[in-house]
């Protein structure tokens, strides 16, 4: 158990065990814990322990130590030590000389972050003897024009000391051969016109580093860029003076600081005059490099990290992008400045016109010209620049997106109504047991209703063409219904196709006469009598002729005329008659169909052998008359006799869904659609069988719950008996341990109610 | 004609002929800054349009985030479509004039008369429509507007 908890974050990911007091072993705990949980008289024997939490190479510190062994002592005997601690800086004291050096007075500054511009971007400073010859460079010149601030002195050094970095590197090596002032001013006038041709922030060097040009020159070449002076920027410290350019004051000074330059540079041995950092000097040796304590910004020695090649690319790009982005934002800057110029431009220039218009109008004035030009005086309304091509081409694009949404949004719905109709009435296979329930509408309902809707829609065109027609008689047809003669036809083959073969059923009536103009009406005509129901007038002597009656036309009105097929089915469906449908259009027809008796008839038998055919003679029947009645005693003979007479009809070999396809209107539900009876068998026997497996089902779920329900209640019966019993059993044992006393009280009270019952 | 008058009158046509190329010079510097501001929105949404690593405005937080492990093609996926509102315009609606011109192309009028001011131009030529309407009438006329402008403002 000598797995010490070492202290280290605690991560969500590692399960803390979480100790109970009394499952701790103190010998396990470290010191502090020990102090915290509550100090026990065990021995602690681990001196380690009390070290944790420390580094390691403070382990061994002496005070610590000290401190660590007092603790233990003290925990194991309980005997207070000399106080031990830990020694501290001492900071109580006041040190006399401070005031020297700090000084007391705080000013808080107004923002806590600098900015350096003006200071880095030179990086030559005057030191004291600069400050020397600053002052005797200035003594001599009391024109204004000809000071030289310390800025521009600066600047002139710094120059110089760019161009012997970059001409001559090593010049260290013989110092007195640095350049001439002709040639490190040439040089310099050179550079300043060549680089503010280029964009680049940097001087490239012939060497190949890359020289970052100091603010002032960079300012001077957006200065140039812009066409704009006195460049300046939100960040440069407002300077009274700023400094001139750096052309104008090696005019001016050049010669005489470069020879106080030269001066301090061969006296520097060629280095540079400003004092410099040292670094680490990648040729010297290592240990030199280490050894000297000037070297500053050391090396850290650190693990390079592997990098692929596509890992280098990639930041090459994104570094590309980068500076490609500022490009960008940097033309953009750009054109804001270039921008606003511009605008204090226009402005400055409506200023002059202003004026100019101001002195012209007085001028004007004053010598009272009335001259045409009052143009030049005013502002006026800004001709109308006529663009609406584009605008209408806009417009008209958006009105394209508009037809094209809004075609999109009515295109869709037709697909869905196409959907809704499909789903409306959709062929769904129903199980025999799941058919909803609903009322069945029978054919004849909906014959009903398809015959009333056309009747209603028939006559109310014929009620509409009579309106129009009114006082008007059409001889030369019938204008409102055809006349056919129609009867059944008699040589109809299959009828019982008619319900569902249009040929039979068209072929069920004839027409027997088309009749335009019937006989008697065009022997009329050609006798050039008149015509009957017409008023007509002879031509000799204007007398009416006396009308007769037009025969053809009577018998409309009378409606003789064996019915039409569509009237008399009008007819029937207000008589609410629909026998023909119910048993069939061949009814009719067979009342009306004379059929003789049967003149040999034969008779198929049962025999032994099959079936064979009777051939014997038929009995002829008894030749019967109603007022033979009289000689048979019973009335019924009569019928009994008809009956048998007109067996033949009912006896019939067809079976019953032959009968079905010959008689399709039959009542009987099974043969209304000719179904055979091997079908008809078998559909009922699944819807039985569909019937009775749901019923079965039913049943067992009830038997099911009957048992589930008896064996809870005899669960339940079985806790009360068990309670019952315990409760007996709990009695009893009462009883038994108290057993006697309570017999004598019965007997006593028994005693006492016949004691007291004589009383 | 008194040669005063004449040379007073000389005077006035170098005036005039001043004016004249002052309006030509202020009028080309006016369409200058126009072009320019245009030239300045356009440029400046190319540079949104085309800033994938970020730009100077939204910051190029994404710049660093995914070089480590992502590939490289994922820079350009995974950029999120930043919207630019126009806040985001710090360059072209730096500028009071362009600002005015924008919201007008916009359509977001302020129902101000100061539009009345932009639709007047200095030009050199007289102007064909006869009814001419000069600055100081519509500053005339303009008063009223103002008025009930004031009133407006005090219903709201």
């Amino acid at each position: 158990m000598s797995v010490r908890f070492r202290q280290r974050k605690i991560s969500v990911k590692q399960n803390l065990h979480i100790y109970k007091q009394t499952e701790l072993n103190s010998n396990d705990l470290e010191l502090s814990q020990i102090n915290h949980l509550d100090t026990r008289k065990d021995d602690i024997n681990s001196i380690e322990a009390g070290v944790e939490g420390v580094d390691k190479t403070e382990q061994d510190e002496i005070h610590l130590q000290q401190v660590i062994n007092a603790a233990q002592k003290f925990l194991s005997s309980k005997k207070t030590e000399a106080q031990l601690f830990i020694p501290t800086p001492d900071a109580s004291r006041i040190w006399d000389d401070a005031k020297n050096y700090y000084q007391q007075d705080f000013k808080e500054s107004k923002s806590y972050i600098c900015y350096g511009f003006t200071y880095e971007s030179l990086s030559y400073c005057m030191d004291e003897e600069d400050e020397e010859f600053f002052k005797s460079l200035i003594k001599p010149k009391k024109k204004k024009e000809d000071a030289i601030s310390e800025l521009e002195f600066e600047i002139i050094i710094e120059h110089f000391e760019k161009v012997i970095e970059t001409k001559q590197p090593f010049l260290s090596m013989d110092p007195t051969n640095i350049l001439s002032y002709e040639e490190i001013s040439t040089y310099i006038i050179d550079q300043y016109k060549s680089s503010v041709k280029s964009t680049k922030p940097y001087i490239e060097l012939s060497s190949g580093i890359l020289n970052y040009i100091p603010t002032n020159t960079l300012k001077e070449r957006l200065g140039k860029e812009l066409n704009f002076q006195n460049f300046t920027t939100i960040f440069d410290k407002e300077t009274k003076e700023t400094p001139r350019s750096i052309l104008k004051l090696l005019d001016l000074f050049g010669k005489s600081v470069y020879e106080h330059w030269k001066k301090r540079k061969i006296e520097r041995n060629g280095k540079s005059i400003q004092p410099s950092l040292k670094f680490e000097d990648p040729n010297a040796n290592e240990k030199d490099n280490d050894n000297d304590p000037y070297v500053c910004f050391r090396r850290r020695e650190f693990r390079q990290v592997r990098k692929t090649r596509r890992a280098d690319t990639l930041g090459a790009e994104r570094i590309r992008l980068l500076q490609k982005s500022l490009q960008k934002a940097r033309e953009l800057v750009l054109n804001v400045s270039e921008r606003e110029i511009l605008k204090a431009k226009t402005f400055q220039s409506e200023r002059e016109l202003f004026k100019l218009r101001c002195e012209g109008k007085s001028l004007k004035r004053s010598l009272n010209l009335k001259e045409n030009d009052d143009h030049l005086y005013f502002a006026y309304k800004r001709r109308k620049i006529i663009k609406p091509k584009e605008d209408e081409e806009e417009k008209k694009v958006k009105e394209k997106k508009k037809e094209e949404r809004q075609q999109q949004q009515q295109q869709p719905p037709p697909q869905s109504q196409t959907e809704g109709t499909s789903t409306n009435q959709p062929y769904v296979k129903l199980p025999p047991s799941k058919i909803p329930d609903m009322d069945l509408v029978t054919v004849s309902l909906v014959l009903k209703e398809k015959n009333d809707t056309i009747r209603r829609a028939v006559s109310e065109k014929l009620r509409k063409r009579k309106e129009q027609d009114k006082g008007f008689i059409n001889l030369t047809d019938d204008p409102y219904e055809p006349i056919f003669d129609i009867s059944t036809n008699q040589h109809i083959q299959e009828i019982s196709h008619i319900p569902y073969s249009s040929i039979a059923a068209t072929n069920f009536y004839q027409f027997n006469t088309s009749n335009y103009i019937g006989d008697p009406l065009k022997k009329l005509i050609e006798d050039d009598h008149s015509l009957p129901g017409v008023k007509s007038i002879k031509g000799s002597n204007g007398e009416l002729i006396p009308n007769k009656a037009f025969p053809h036309l009577s018998s409309i009105t009378e409606n003789n005329q064996p019915k039409s097929y569509i009237e008399l089915l009008l007819e029937n469906v207000e008589n609410n008659y629909y026998n023909n449908y119910t048993s069939g259009y061949t009814h009719g027809i067979k009342e009306e169909t004379k059929i003789s008796d049967p003149i040999f008839r034969l008779r198929k038998r049962q025999g032994r052998a099959g079936t064979f055919i009777d051939r014997r003679g038929i009995i002829k029947p008894i030749e019967l008359n109603e007022s033979d009645d009289s000689q048979f005693s019973h009335e019924n003979k009569f019928d009994q006799l008809k009956r048998l007479e007109s067996n033949w009809r009912f006896d019939d070999d067809l079976s019953e869904y032959q009968k079905g396809s010959i008689d399709p209107f039959s009542l009987d539900p099974s043969k209304l659609n000719s179904i055979s009876d091997e079908t008809q068998a078998i559909r009922f026997g699944s819807m039985l069988l569909s019937k009775s497996y749901g019923l079965l089902k039913e049943s067992v779920q009830q038997k099911q719950q009957m048992y589930l329900q008896q064996a809870r209640m005899r669960a339940l019966h079985n806790q009360q008996a068990q309670k019952q019993h315990q409760q007996q059993q709990q009695q009893q044992q009462q009883i038994q341990k108290k057993p006697t006393p309570q017999p004598p009280q019965k007997l006593q009270s028994q005693f006492k109610k016949t004691s007291q019952s004589p009383v | 004609m008194s040669e005063e008058t004449k040379v007073e009158k000389e005077k006035y046509n170098e005036l005039t002929r001043k004016i004249r190329d002052q309006i030509i010079k202020k009028n080309e510097l006016i369409d200058k800054l126009n072009n320019l501001e245009d030239k300045i929105y356009q440029k400046e949404n190319e540079y949104f349009e085309e800033s994938v690593i970020g730009n100077i405005i939204k910051g190029f937080e994404n710049f660093s985030k995914s070089s480590g492990s992502t590939t490289g093609g994922s820079i350009i996926n995974s950029k999120r479509r930043v919207t630019y509102t126009d806040d985001d315009h710090i360059f072209s609606l730096s500028s009071v004039k362009y600002i005015k011109n924008y919201s007008r192309r916009h359509n977001y009028t302020n129902g101000s008369k100061d539009d009345n001011f932009e639709n007047f131009e200095d030009s050199v030529e007289p102007p064909n429509n006869k009814s001419i309407d000069k600055i100081s009438e519509i500053s005339s006329n303009s008063s009223t507007p103002t008025r009930k402008r004031k009133a407006r403002t005090l219903d709201d």
